[in-house]
C-alpha cells in the first residue's frame, strides 16, 4: 500500500530548510496559541492562512500542521498549571491533571501530558499513513444516523465524568444541551430564546461560553479564598518526562486512546475536545479503580493527552480525501489547500501523492520537534507555581478577554464569558460539576441536527430510522457499556451461590 | 515651523480639514467582514480579495470570520461601524438575498449599503452517485416520480434547496430534503448513500470526479464557465424550452451607505486587479467566477437576483413582506 517513490518525493521535499524552519516557527506559535485560553486551533490557523498564500503547498501544510498539533498540545499546559484549559480539547485533563499539579507533582503532570500527546500524534500519523485510502470510506459512511448514534454514545460520557452525584451530573448534562438550543434553528430559522436580540441568532458562542464557565468562575472562586496554598516541594518543579517502564504499565490506555482519538477525528466535524472527553472515560470505564480518576493520576491525564492529539492526524481523513473538514480546525487548513490550488477530494489522492506523503511524515516530524520544544516550554510551566494564584489566574483571565475579543471584535462575546463566568461560580458553589455540562455543549448541535435530519431520511419509517448498520453497532456497543457490570456481577453472583 | 506645517494650520483654522482628511485615506489597517467561517470558497476568495487590496491601497486589510446567525451579526457589525472605509463588507447571497427576503433584518441591504463589484460566483447541478440507476436526468424523472428521493441541499432556504425547489414544482416531482449544511458535505453524503440526489455546484464535479455524475445544469442559458467544469451538459433551460431553472449565486465587496465618495472611488480603483486573468487564474479551481465591477452595475445583479427569487420564495410561503 505505501508508495515508496511518492514517500521518497516527500522526504526530499519536506528535508527543505524553510520548510523545517516553518514547521518549527509552526509548533512554537501554536503552542503559545494554545496555553491562551480564548485562542484555539482553529483561530491559530486562521491567523496563520494569510502567510501561506506565497509559500508552496509541502511548506505551508507543515507551518499550518506544526500549529494545529502544538496548539491541541498547548491547552493542556494551562489546564494543569492553572485549572483553566487553554483548549476544548484540554477540558478533559483539567481533572486530573491540575489536581496532580497541586499535590506538588506539577513537573510529572506536565511530562505525562507531553508524553501522551507526542506517542496520540505519532500513532495516529503511523494510521494515517498505512491506510487513509480505506478510511476515507469508512468516513463517507458517516450521515445524520450514524452521528446520532456517536452522540447519543456521547451523552453516555456524562454519566461517567457526572462527578459525586449522578442526579446532579445529568442535570448539568442536560442544562448543557439546552443552552445549545438557542439561537436560530438552523434548519427552518426559527427564533428560539434570542431574547429578541440579533446578537444571540447564532445561539451562544463556544469558546466565549467555554473559557468564561472554567477560566472565570476560577477567578471567582479564587478570589473568594484570597491567596491560595499550594504544596510544593522542589521536586514538583523538575520536568520529569515518564520512562518506558511507566508507559509501559499504561500502554492499553495509551492504545485504545490512541484509536479512540483517530477514529473521533475521522468522522466529520467532531474535534479534539470529544475525543479527549471519550478517552477519559473509556479509560476510566475499563480502570479497575475507576474512583480515583480525577484525584491527579497518570492515566487522567495520558488518556485525553493522547486521544486529543491522535484527532489531528484523524481530521485530515476526510478533510483530504472527501473535502469535508474532520475538525473546526480542519476546515481552515482546507482553505489553505483550496489556495493552493489544490482539490481536496476523492481524487486528491492519487494526484498529489508527494504532498499526501508529505503531510503525513511532516505529521511525525512535528510530533517529534514538539517533544524537545515542549520540553522547554513546561520547564517554564513548571515555575508557574511559585508564583501566586492570586497573580496568575487574574492575568490569564485578562489575556483570554483580550483573545476573545480580538478574535471576534464583539462585545457581545465578552458579555457572553462574563455570564458564563458567574453560572460556572454558581454551579461550582453549588457543588455540580461543570465537566458534564461543557460535554452537553459540544454534542447538543450535533444531536440535534443529526436527530432531525435522520428523521427527514426516516421519514415516518422506523426501519428506515435503524437502518444503519455502523449506528447500529454503537447503539450495541453503548448497550453493552451500560448492560456489562449488571450481568457480569449476577453471574459472579450466581456462581458463589452454585 | 516649516511651511507645509503652515499651511497645514491654515487650513485647519479654515475649517477646510475634513476634506484633507478624506483625501488621505487609508492610513491604518483596514478590517474586512466575512460572514463565513474560515476555509471556505466564500473564505478564501475573500482572503484573496484583501490581500489584492492590501497590495493596492498599502495598508492591510484584515478579514474577521462572523460565521453563522443567519449572517445578521455579521451585516450589523458593520453597519454598527463608521462609514468611513475602514470597515469593508463581504456581501454574499445569504446576506444581501436570502435572509433579507425571508425574514426581519434590522438592514435593507441596497438602502443600507454601496455594493462595488461581484466577483465570486456560482451555478447549481443535480449530480447523483456514479453507480446510481439514473443514467440520464430523464431517467432520474421516471425514477423519482415512482419514489419519493432523498434530496440533498447544504441549508434550506440556499440558492441549492430553491434550485431543488424549483426543479421540483417545475416538474412535479416530491422530494425528501436533508439540509446537510455544506456544499462539500452533501456531496460527501449524497457519496456516502445518505441522499439518492444531491444540487451541488457546477465547479464541485473538480473534487469528487469519478465518483458523482452530473444530470443537468440548473440554470436556464448557458454561462462561458460550464463548458470548463462540466462539458456537454445540458441546462435545464437547454433541454426543456419553457421550463424555469435560476440561479443567482454572487458576491462581492460592499461599504455602508454614507462612505465618501472619494473613498469609494479609491476601493474601486484598487479592485480593478480582480477583474484582471492574471488574478482569476489564481481562483481554486471549485470556484466559479463572474465578474460586475462598479456601484451601478452590481447594485443592478442584485436587483436581478431579488426579482428572481422573490417570487419563487413566495411561492413556498417563506417571502417575507415588509
Amino acid at each position: 500500500m505505501l508508495d515508496i517513490a511518492a514517500l521518497t518525493t516527500a522526504s526530499g521535499l519536506l528535508i527543505d530548510p524553510l520548510t523545517m524552519g516553518l514547521l518549527i516557527l509552526g509548533i512554537v506559535v501554536g503552542l503559545v496559541i494554545g496555553i491562551l485560553p480564548g485562542l484555539g486551533p482553529p483561530i491559530a490557523i486562521a491567523l496563520a492562512l494569510p502567510f501561506t498564500f506565497h509559500l508552496d503547498a509541502v511548506p505551508a501544510m507543515a507551518l499550518l500542521l506544526g500549529i494545529y498539533s502544538a496548539a491541541i498540545y498547548g491547552g493542556s499546559i494551562s489546564a494543569i498549571a492553572v485549572g483553566i484549559p487553554g483548549t476544548g480539547a484540554a477540558i478533559a485533563t483539567v481533572l486530573d491533571g491540575h489536581n496532580m499539579y497541586k499535590s506538588g507533582r506539577g513537573g510529572e503532570a506536565l511530562g505525562f501530558s507531553l508524553a501522551g500527546s507526542i506517542i496520540g500524534g505519532l500513532v495516529s500519523a503511523l494510521f494515517l499513513m498505512l491506510v487513509a485510502p480505506l478510511l476515507a470510506g469508512f468516513a463517507v459512511q458517516f450521515g445524520p444516523r450514524e452521528y446520532l448514534a456517536i452522540s447519543v454514545f456521547g451523552l453516555a460520557v456524562v454519566v461517567r465524568v457526572a462527578g459525586k452525584s449522578l442526579p446532579k451530573g445529568l442535570l448539568m448534562g442536560g442544562l448543557g444541551i439546552f443552552l445549545t438550543t438557542w439561537g436560530l434553528d438552523e434548519l427552518n430559522g426559527t427564533e428560539r430564546y434570542t431574547f429578541g436580540s440579533y446578537h444571540l441568532y447564532e445561539g451562544l458562542p463556544l469558546v466565549p461560553f467555554l473559557v468564561g464557565l472554567f477560566a472565570m468562575s476560577e477567578v471567582l472562586i479564587g478570589a473568594e479564598r484570597a491567596a491560595r496554598k499550594v504544596d510544593f516541594s522542589n521536586t514538583s518543579l523538575t520536568v520529569r518526562l515518564p520512562g518506558l517502564k511507566t508507559l509501559g504499565r499504561m500502554k492499553d490506555v495509551i492504545f485504545r486512546s490512541s484509536i479512540i482519538g483517530t477514529v473521533i477525528g475521522i468522522i466529520p466535524g467532531e474535534g479534539a475536545a470529544v475525543g479527549a472527553f471519550f478517552a477519559y472515560s473509556e479509560a476510566k470505564r475499563r480502570s479497575k479503580t475507576p474512583e480515583r480518576y480525577g484525584t491527579g493520576i497518570p492515566e487522567g491525564i495520558v488518556a485525553p493527552e493522547t486521544a486529543n492529539n491522535a484527532t489531528v492526524a484523524g481530521a485530515l481523513v476526510p478533510t483530504l480525501t472527501l473535502g469535508v473538514p474532520g475538525s473546526p480546525a480542519a476546515a481552515v487548513l482546507l482553505g489553505a489547500l483550496l489556495i493552493q490550488g489544490l482539490t481536496p477530494g476523492p481524487k486528491l489522492f492519487s494526484e498529489e501523492p508527494d504532498l499526501m506523503y508529505a503531510i503525513f511524515l511532516g505529521l511525525f516530524a512535528i510530533n517529534i520537534a514538539m517533544m524537545f520544544i515542549g520540553l522547554v516550554a513546561i520547564r517554564f510551566a513548571a515555575q508557574l507555581i511559585r508564583v501566586p494564584t492570586s497573580v496568575i489566574v487574574p492575568t490569564v483571565m485578562l489575556l483570554s478577554f483580550v483573545g476573545i475579543y480580538s478574535v471576534s471584535n464583539s462585545f457581545f462575546n465578552v458579555g457572553v464569558l462574563l455570564s458564563a463566568g458567574i453560572l460556572g461560580y454558581v454551579i461550582r458553589k453549588l457543588g455540580y460539576s461543570m465537566v458534564p455540562l461543557s460535554i452537553g455543549f459540544v454534542l447538543g448541535p450535533i444531536l440535534e441536527n443529526s436527530l432531525r435530519q435522520s428523521l427527514t431520511i426516516a421519514d415516518g419509517s422506523v426501519t428506515e430510522f435503524f437502518d444503519t448498520p455502523i449506528g447500529l453497532a454503537i447503539y450495541a456497543a453503548l448497550a453493552l457499556t451500560i448492560l456489562w457490570e449488571p450481568i457480569a456481577s449476577r453471574r459472579r453472583r450466581a456462581t458463589e451461590e452454585t | 515651523m516649516n511651511v507645509i506645517k503652515l499651511i497645514a494650520a491654515g487650513l485647519a483654522a479654515l475649517g477646510l480639514t475634513g476634506g484633507a482628511a478624506f483625501a488621505e485615506w487609508p492610513e491604518k489597517p483596514i478590517t474586512y467582514i466575512v460572514s463565513f467561517g474560515a476555509g471556505g470558497n466564500a473564505d478564501i476568495v475573500a482572503r484573496m480579495n484583501a490581500e489584492a487590496l492590501s497590495n493596492a491601497l498599502g495598508v492591510p486589510v484584515n478579514v474577521i470570520n462572523k460565521p453563522g446567525g443567519a449572517h445578521i451579526p455579521a451585516t450589523m457589525s458593520v453597519l454598527e461601524a463608521p462609514a468611513d472605509g475602514y470597515t469593508l463588507f463581504n456581501w454574499s447571497p445569504p446576506s444581501f438575498m436570502i435572509v433579507p427576503l425571508t425574514r426581519k433584518t434590522p438592514y435593507e441591504p441596497l438602502k443600507d449599503f454601496i455594493p462595488l463589484y461581484a466577483g465570486i460566483s456560482a451555478s447549481n447541478a443535480l449530480y447523483v452517485r456514479s453507480d446510481s440507476p439514473y443514467k440520464t436526468f430523464e431517467e432520474f424523472i421516471e425514477g423519482a416520480k415512482e419514489k419519493k428521493l432523498g434530496m440533498g441541499v447544504n441549508n434550506l432556504g440556499a440558492p441549492p434547496n430553491l434550485s431543488a425547489v424549483q426543479l421540483a414544482n417545475e416538474f412535479g416531482l416530491e422530494f425528501k430534503t436533508v439540509a446537510l449544511k455544506t456544499v462539500p458535505a452533501t456531496l460527501a453524503g449524497l457519496i456516502g448513500g445518505q441522499v439518492d440526489v444531491a444540487v451541488g455546484q457546477v465547479a464541485s464535479i473538480h473534487a469528487y470526479g469519478d465518483e458523482i455524475r452530473p444530470l443537468i445544469i440548473l440554470d436556464n442559458q448557458r454561462k462561458d464557465y460550464f463548458e470548463k467544469d462540466l462539458p456537454g451538459i445540458r441546462t435545464v433551460g437547454e433541454a426543456f424550452p419553457g421550463k424555469n431553472a435560476g440561479t443567482w449565486v454572487h458576491g462581492g465587496l460592499a461599504v455602508k451607505s454614507g462612505t465618501p465618495q472619494a473613498i469609494v472611488d479609491k476601493l474601486l480603483a484598487a479592485s480593478e486587479f480582480m477583474g484582471t486573468q492574471e488574478f482569476i487564474s489564481q481562483i481554486p479551481k471549485a470556484v466559479s467566477y463572474d465578474w460586475t465591477h462598479g456601484v451601478e452595475q452590481t447594485t443592478a445583479l442584485i436587483q436581478s437576483g431579488i426579482d428572481l427569487y422573490s417570487p419563487l420564495l413566495d411561492g413556498l410561503g417563506l417571502l417575507h413582506s415588509r
